[in-house]
């Protein structure tokens, strides 16, 4: 019988193991942003950690890393919501808790994911990486092989949808909650 | 810094608000964290959900993979053995799956030949994992919980191994929260990655051990998918196969989804 050698005492290497600790909220946020549910948001994201840790010498650290990291989430959260397309899975997890939060922050962030929702996930993708994740065009543009010009459009017309969005919701508007939300910070 | 046009001051205070969602999450990131590390030594497949993220030299360009299904296939490709698909099917196994679509069993193949087992499934569908909730309730189904089993009294004592059962829905009302796992996540590492070393240096009943202490002491904790894996593995490398197979059923119904199935289903496949 062949010797079997034990496992490392961490099966991570320690570069991936800083990128996680670092990036861990950047990706959980950008997978909610693209429309990954709450309910199932360890799940995704744990399989992409999964997915960045076999990758991880692929990547070119010449290269901004949430960029590289972001089209890990782009995927996952494209593939997700396909998915629940095809099992006739309907609107997402914010809607019902409209109006039940007593968390300023909590609230803000419900107001941001609904107003999201209400997106197609192109003009979607192009408000969270400009606005949220403060990408710059030519990143955006590479990211989505599209032109430059079509990443100020597509984000004129996010802004947009987005505020139509939100001010059709039975909501305070949001300076208002994003003053609560400040106050409780 | 952002080169757009700037935001109107209440959408970029809004936005403000949302900027560090997650980054105080710590009991999400632990757990996550947890289930990475096991799945990466138990050898989950390049490829994944992600699909091919573009990487550093050739252009990122995630359009290109946004028809989807490209990821599954990396992580499938490579042929093998075929004997987890029952579980990739059962149960309409998505994202896991795929991601684990080849799974190198380091306790079946390591811890008793020495070999590495490969375990190719093809994947019944697109690979992304949705909970599918009830039609009254769209956050989705809470994660699985378990019964706490009963403690493993003695090795000599193999029927007090009761298979696992899912834990049964709450009759209360449809808002009543689930069951809280509580545990200490940190500790309940030091626990497994005992009784995962005891595995692969092929020494079975040691790794029981390490999983009934785990159960005793935290019978709801974080990382009960992960006891459980070990636990049925243990088992059947030990050679009661009949308990192992029986947990195997509970934690088939239990975590249908798990990342951890190949990995089961190969040390019950192995001789």
């Amino acid at each position: 019988m062949r010797e079997v050698q034990p496992p490392e005492a961490s099966a991570l290497a320690p570069s991936f193991r800083s990128l996680f600790e670092a990036e861990f909220g950047f990706v959980c946020r950008s997978l909610r942003r693209l429309g990954v549910r709450d309910a199932d948001l360890q799940d995704v994201a744990q399989e992409l950690f999964v997915t960045v840790h076999q990758r991880h010498g692929e990547y070119d650290p010449s290269r901004p890393l949430r960029t590289w990291l972001f089209s890990f989430s782009l995927r996952f959260a494209a593939n997700y919501r396909r998915l629940a397309r095809v099992r006739g899975h309907v609107s997402d997890d914010v809607l019902e808790r409209r109006g039940t939060s007593k968390n300023p922050n909590a609230e803000a962030r419900d107001l941001v994911l609904r107003g999201l929702e209400a997106l197609d996930f192109d003009r979607r993708t192009v408000i969270v990486m400009c606005d949220l994740e403060g990408f710059a065009a030519p990143e955006v543009a590479e990211q989505l092989g599209i032109p430059v010009n079509t990443v100020y459009s597509r984000l004129r017309l996010a802004r947009e949808d987005f505020r139509r969005a939100i001010g059709a919701l039975d909501t305070p508007q949001p300076a208002a909650v994003a003053q609560k939300a400040g106050g409780a910070r | 810094m952002s080169d757009f046009e700037p935001l109107p001051p209440d959408l970029a205070a809004l936005f403000e608000s949302e900027k560090r969602a997650y980054d105080d999450d710590h009991a999400l990131k632990e757990r996550v964290l947890s289930h990475v590390e096991w799945a990466v030594a138990l050898g989950a497949p390049p490829g994944g959900g992600g699909g091919d993220p573009g990487g550093g030299a050739a252009p990122h360009g995630a359009h290109g993979g946004m028809d989807g299904g490209a990821g599954a296939a990396g992580g499938a490709h490579a042929a093998g053995a075929v004997h987890a698909a029952g579980a990739a099917t059962a149960a309409g196994i998505g994202m896991k799956t795929v991601v684990a679509a080849t799974v190198s069993a380091f306790v079946a193949g390591g811890a008793v030949g020495g070999t590495v087992v490969k375990t190719a499934i093809a994947p019944p569908e697109p690979h992304i994992a949705v909970s599918a909730p009830a039609p009254s309730d769209f956050r989705g189904a809470p994660r699985p919980t378990f019964i706490a089993p009963p403690p493993i009294a003695t090795l000599e004592e193999p029927s007090a191994l009761a298979p696992l059962e899912p834990e049964p829905a709450p009759k209360a009302s449809a808002n009543a929260p689930p069951p809280a796992q509580t545990g200490d996540i940190t500790r309940e590492r030091e626990v497994l990655d005992a009784a995962r070393a005891a595995l692969a240096r092929g020494r079975p009943e040691d790794a029981i051990a390490a999983a009934e202490r785990h159960a005793q002491r935290w019978p709801r904790g974080y990382l009960v998918e992960e006891r459980e894996a070990v636990l049925i593995q243990a088992l059947a490398l030990a050679g009661r196969r009949d308990e192992a197979e029986r947990r195997a059923n509970g934690f088939r119904k239990a975590y249908p989804q798990s990342i951890l199935l190949p990995a089961i289903d190969a040390a019950l496949a192995s001789p």
